[in-house]
C-alpha cells in the first residue's frame, strides 16, 4: 500500500511539467509564457530557419477556429502540446505533430454579457506546473488541468455586469498568477491582481486608480476616481532579480470627454513597477499625463540591456500608442530616452523627465480635431519583438491620422462611458510598417511598408529573421538586419495575432492565427 | 406586484422620448458628411425614406448605426454612447417622415438618354450592360438625386469610396492602367478598360502608382442632365 502511494506521488511530481525554473530559463524548443520570456522579448533562440532558406517555408498543418470573433491568441507551447485560446475565451489544447485536438474547454459566457469599446476575443494562456491559466470574458479567472482541461479551480475576478472582462493572457510566476482587467470604456476603476497558483485564493490586489487617502488619489477631481479606467488589458513583465513586475495601464475615464477628470489622472497611461510578492508600487513612469486620446500605455513593456551614453543599464523599454518609443531605469524608473518613431502631431517632444511638451488645442471637439496616431495609436496591444544579438527593438507601426470627436459622457454601470470617439482618414491616407529600432535610443534602422495599419505583432528570431502579418493576410518573413522580404504567404483572413516560434523532433516551427485558421510552418 | 410596478416604472422612465434636436445636432457632426446635411444623401445615400435599408427596426438601425458598414465606407459610431445613439436612430427615422424633394426631370426621356450615352457600356442595370463600373440596379436607394447630378456632371471629383485607378509599368515596358480590384502589402489586382484582369507582385513590376481622381467615366455634358438623373433616381432595385 506505502509503495502504492509513493508510485502515486511520484507520478503527480512527473506531471509537474512546468516548473517556474522552467519559466526562468525557457528552452528554445517551447514557447512558455505569453511573449516567450518574462522579458518579453517575442524572440526564439532558434537557428534552423534563417535567411538564406527563410524562402523555403511550407505549411506544417491548420486548425480552424469554433471561435465566431476575431482569432488573437499567441499559442503556448509545452513538450509537443499547443494551448490555444478562442473567441470567446475557449480553450484548445492540439498536438503540434499531426494538429490534432487533445482536448477544449468550453466556456459558457453569460448572454447578457456586452464587451465595451472592443471585441470578444482572448490573447492567449499562462502554464505552471501542470495547469493552463485562462482570463475569460466574464472576469473570472481559471486554472485547467494541462493533461484534460478539467477544471481545478474558478476565481471570480470582478464583476462582468459592470463591463469588467478579461481578453489578455495571464502571467505565471513561481506561485502565483497575474492578471489585469479590461473596462476602460466602462468607467471601471482598474486594478491588478495576483491569485495563488494552487488554490485561486486572490493574494493582492493593486488599484490603477488610487483611493482616498492614498498617494495619486490629489490628480482626480472630486469623485472622477471611481470611473477613472486605467484598465490592464495586456500582459506585463517579470524581473525575476529585482522580483518586481513591469505592467502598463489603459486611458483614464471618459476617455474623450475630460471636463469632470481635471489633474494628470495617475496611473492612467503609466508603466507600473509592483512588488511581485506584495502588489506594493515601486514606481510609476505616466507617458501621456491626462489622456484624452485613449493612448493606453498597455503595450509590452521589455526588459532589456541597453547601453545609455556608454554605460550599460537594465532598462524596460516601450513603444507606446502615443507614438513615443521610451528607455526607462528598470529598478528606479528614471527616463533614460525617447524619441518619436511614428508620426505625432500633439507634442513638440519630451523633456529631459520624458513629460510630453504637449501642443494645446490639440484635444477632442464637437467637431472634430485631426491629430496623428489615431486613437489605436502608433502601435496597439500586439507584441513588438526584440533582437538581443542586434540589439534592435521591432514595432509594427501604425500611420493613421483621425478627427477626435467630444461628446457627453454619464456613467451608468455596464454601458459605454466614452464621451466621443473618432473619425479616421480614408483609408488610402494610412498605411502601416514594421520598424526596426535601435533598442537604447529609437532612431529608425528600417522600415518595411505595409499597406494598411497592421494588428499584428512580430517575431524575432536567432536564425536573423522578423516575422510579421497584415490586415489583408499576407505572413511574411523578413532579415533581421536589412528588413528585406524573405518570404510571404497569402493566409486569406486577417492577421490579428502574434506569431510564435518552437520546435518539434529537431524541427523549428512558427505558428499565426490568420482570419479563423492557426497556420503552422517550417522548412521541407 | 410592488416589484413588477417599479419595474414598469422604470421602464417607462427608460423609454421616455429621445430628444430630437439632440439626435439632429448628432446626426450633423457625425453622418452629414456623407449623408447631406438634411439627410438628402450624397457620397452616402439619403435617409428621406419611409423604408430603410439597413434597419427594418428601430433596434436593428441603431445596431447598424453603431456598427455601421466599413466596407462600404459607412464607419461605426458606437462612440456615439448609450444616450447618442437613440437620439440619432430616432432622428433618422424622423426623415423618412420628410418626402423626399421631387425631382425636375422626365425619367421616361432619362432611359433613352441612358442608351444613347452607352453608359450600359460600362455599367449594369437589371442585368443588362457590361460589368467594368459599378452596377446601377440600386443606385437610386444609395443616391439622392443632387448627388448623382454632381457624378454626372464632375464624376473625377466625386468618385465611390476606394475607388483608385492604378498605372502600372511592366518590366518589359509596357503600361497598364486599371481600377483597383483589390491590393495587399504584396500585390495588387487591376481590371482594365476592356475588363481583363492583370494580377501583379509589386516587387514584379518596374513602377507602380495610384491616380487618384482618375475614372474612365466621361462627364456628362448634354443640356438634358436633369432627366438622366431622374432615371438614374428611379433605380430602386432588382424589379
Amino acid at each position: 500500500m506505502r509503495t502504492c502511494i509513493g508510485g502515486l506521488l511520484l507520478t503527480a511530481a512527473a506531471l509537474a511539467q512546468v516548473p517556474y525554473s522552467r519559466l526562468l530559463q525557457p528552452d528554445p524548443e517551447s514557447w512558455l509564457t505569453y511573449s516567450g520570456n518574462y522579458s518579453s522579448y517575442r524572440y526564439s533562440p532558434l537557428t534552423q530557419i534563417d535567411s538564406t532558406n527563410a524562402a523555403k517555408l511550407r505549411l506544417q498543418w491548420m486548425y480552424q477556429s469554433n471561435g465566431a470573433a476575431r482569432f488573437e491568441t499567441s499559442p503556448v507551447v509545452v513538450d509537443g502540446v499547443m494551448y490555444i485560446t478562442e473567441s470567446p475565451s475557449d480553450v484548445a489544447a492540439l498536438d503540434v505533430r499531426s494538429g490534432r485536438t487533445l482536448w477544449r474547454y468550453e466556456r459558457p459566457i453569460p448572454k447578457d454579457l456586452r464587451t465595451l469599446g472592443f471585441g470578444r476575443v482572448n490573447r492567449g494562456v499562462a502554464v505552471l506546473d501542470d495547469m493552463v491559466y485562462v482570463g475569460t470574458l466574464d472576469a473570472h479567472l481559471v486554472a485547467l488541468d494541462a493533461r484534460t482541461g478539467a477544471v481545478r479551480w474558478d476565481s471570480e475576478v470582478a464583476d462582468y455586469k459592470t463591463g469588467h472582462c478579461i481578453t489578455g493572457a495571464p502571467l505565471a510566476l513561481r506561485d502565483r498568477i497575474i492578471t489585469g482587467i479590461s473596462g476602460g470604456e466602462a468607467g471601471i476603476r482598474g486594478f491588478i491582481d495576483a491569485y495563488d497558483a494552487k488554490t485561486g485564493k486572490r493574494l493582492w490586489r493593486f488599484w490603477t486608480v488610487p483611493g482616498p487617502g492614498e498617494p495619486g488619489h490629489e490628480t482626480w477631481d472630486g469623485d472622477s476616481w471611481k470611473t477613472g479606467g486605467a484598465p490592464t488589458w495586456v500582459t506585463g513583465s517579470y524581473d525575476p532579480d529585482l522580483n518586481l513586475l513591469y505592467w502598463g495601464t489603459g486611458n483614464p475615464g471618459p476617455d474623450w470627454n475630460d471636463d469632470s477628470r481635471a489633474g494628470a489622472n495617475l496611473y492612467a497611461c503609466s508603466l507600473l513597477a509592483l512588488d511581485a510578492a506584495t502588489g506594493k508600487l515601486k514606481w510609476h513612469f505616466q507617458f501621456t499625463p491626462h489622456d484624452t486620446h485613449d493612448w493606453d500605455a498597455t503595450e509590452i513593456p521589455v526588459l532589456l540591456d541597453a547601453t545609455i551614453r556608454g554605460q550599460k543599464r537594465k532598462v524596460v523599454a516601450m513603444a507606446n500608442r502615443n507614438a513615443f518609443y521610451y528607455v526607462l531605469d528598470r529598478a528606479s524608473g528614471q527616463f533614460l530616452a525617447g524619441a518619436p518613431y511614428a508620426k505625432q502631431t500633439w507634442a513638440t517632444g519630451l523633456d529631459d523627465s520624458g513629460r510630453p511638451q504637449v501642443i494645446p488645442g490639440k484635444e477632442p471637439s464637437e467637431a472634430g480635431t485631426l491629430v496623428w496616431p489615431s486613437l489605436q495609436g502608433g502601435t496597439n496591444w500586439f507584441s513588438p519583438a526584440y533582437h538581443p544579438g542586434l540589439n534592435m527593438f521591432y514595432v509594427s507601426t501604425r500611420e493613421m491620422g483621425a478627427y477626435y470627436f467630444k461628446s457627453e459622457a454619464e456613467y451608468k454601470p455596464g454601458v459605454m462611458f466614452a464621451g466621443g470617439g473618432e473619425r479616421a482618414l480614408p483609408a488610402d491616407e494610412n498605411y502601416g510598417a514594421v520598424r526596426a529600432l535601435d533598442a537604447n535610443t529609437g532612431k529608425m534602422k528600417w522600415e518595411f511598408r505595409l499597406k494598411s495599419p497592421p494588428w499584428a505583432g512580430v517575431l524575432s528570431t536567432g536564425g536573423g529573421v522578423v516575422f510579421s502579418g497584415s490586415n489583408e493576410g499576407n505572413f511574411y518573413a523578413l532579415d533581421a538586419r536589412s528588413g528585406k522580404l524573405l518570404w510571404d504567404i497569402q493566409t486569406g483572413g486577417a492577421i490579428m495575432a502574434n506569431p510564435v516560434s518552437f520546435a518539434l523532433d529537431g524541427k523549428q516551427m512558427v505558428a499565426i492565427a490568420a482570419g479563423h485558421s492557426l497556420l503552422v510552418f517550417s522548412l521541407p | 406586484m410592488r416589484a413588477i410596478f417599479f419595474l414598469l416604472a422604470g421602464l417607462a422612465f427608460a423609454q421616455a422620448p429621445p430628444d430630437l434636436e439632440k439626435g439632429k445636432k448628432l446626426f450633423v457632426v457625425n453622418c452629414a458628411t456623407c449623408h447631406g446635411i438634411d439627410g438628402g444623401g450624397g457620397a452616402g445615400p439619403s435617409l428621406r425614406k419611409p423604408r430603410l435599408a439597413h434597419g427594418a427596426t428601430k433596434e436593428e438601425l441603431q445596431q447598424f448605426i453603431a456598427s455601421g458598414r466599413p466596407d462600404a465606407g459607412m464607419p461605426g459610431s458606437f462612440h456615439l454612447g448609450p444616450d447618442g445613439l437613440p437620439q440619432v436612430t430616432e432622428y433618422v427615422l424622423s426623415l423618412g417622415k420628410i418626402p423626399e424633394t421631387p425631382l425636375p426631370g422626365d425619367p421616361t426621356r432619362g432611359r433613352e438618354l441612358y442608351a444613347k450615352a452607352g453608359c450600359a457600356g460600362c455599367h449594369i442595370v437589371q442585368g443588362a450592360g457590361n460589368g467594368i463600373g459599378p452596377e446601377l440596379t440600386d443606385i437610386g436607394s444609395r443616391r439622392s438625386g443632387a448627388a448623382l447630378k454632381e457624378i454626372l456632371l464632375h464624376p473625377e471629383s466625386n468618385l465611390p469610396a476606394g475607388f483608385v485607378m492604378v498605372e502600372v509599368k511592366t518590366p518589359d515596358g509596357k503600361t497598364v492602367t486599371g481600377y483597383r480590384v483589390n491590393e495587399d502589402t504584396l500585390s495588387l489586382q487591376l481590371r482594365d478598360a476592356g475588363g481583363k484582369l492583370h494580377s501583379f507582385r509589386k516587387d514584379q513590376v518596374a513602377h507602380w502608382e495610384k491616380k487618384p481622381g482618375k475614372t474612365w467615366m466621361p462627364p456628362y455634358t448634354g443640356s438634358d442632365v436633369d432627366d438622366l438623373v431622374a432615371w438614374l433616381a428611379s433605380q430602386r432595385g432588382k424589379s
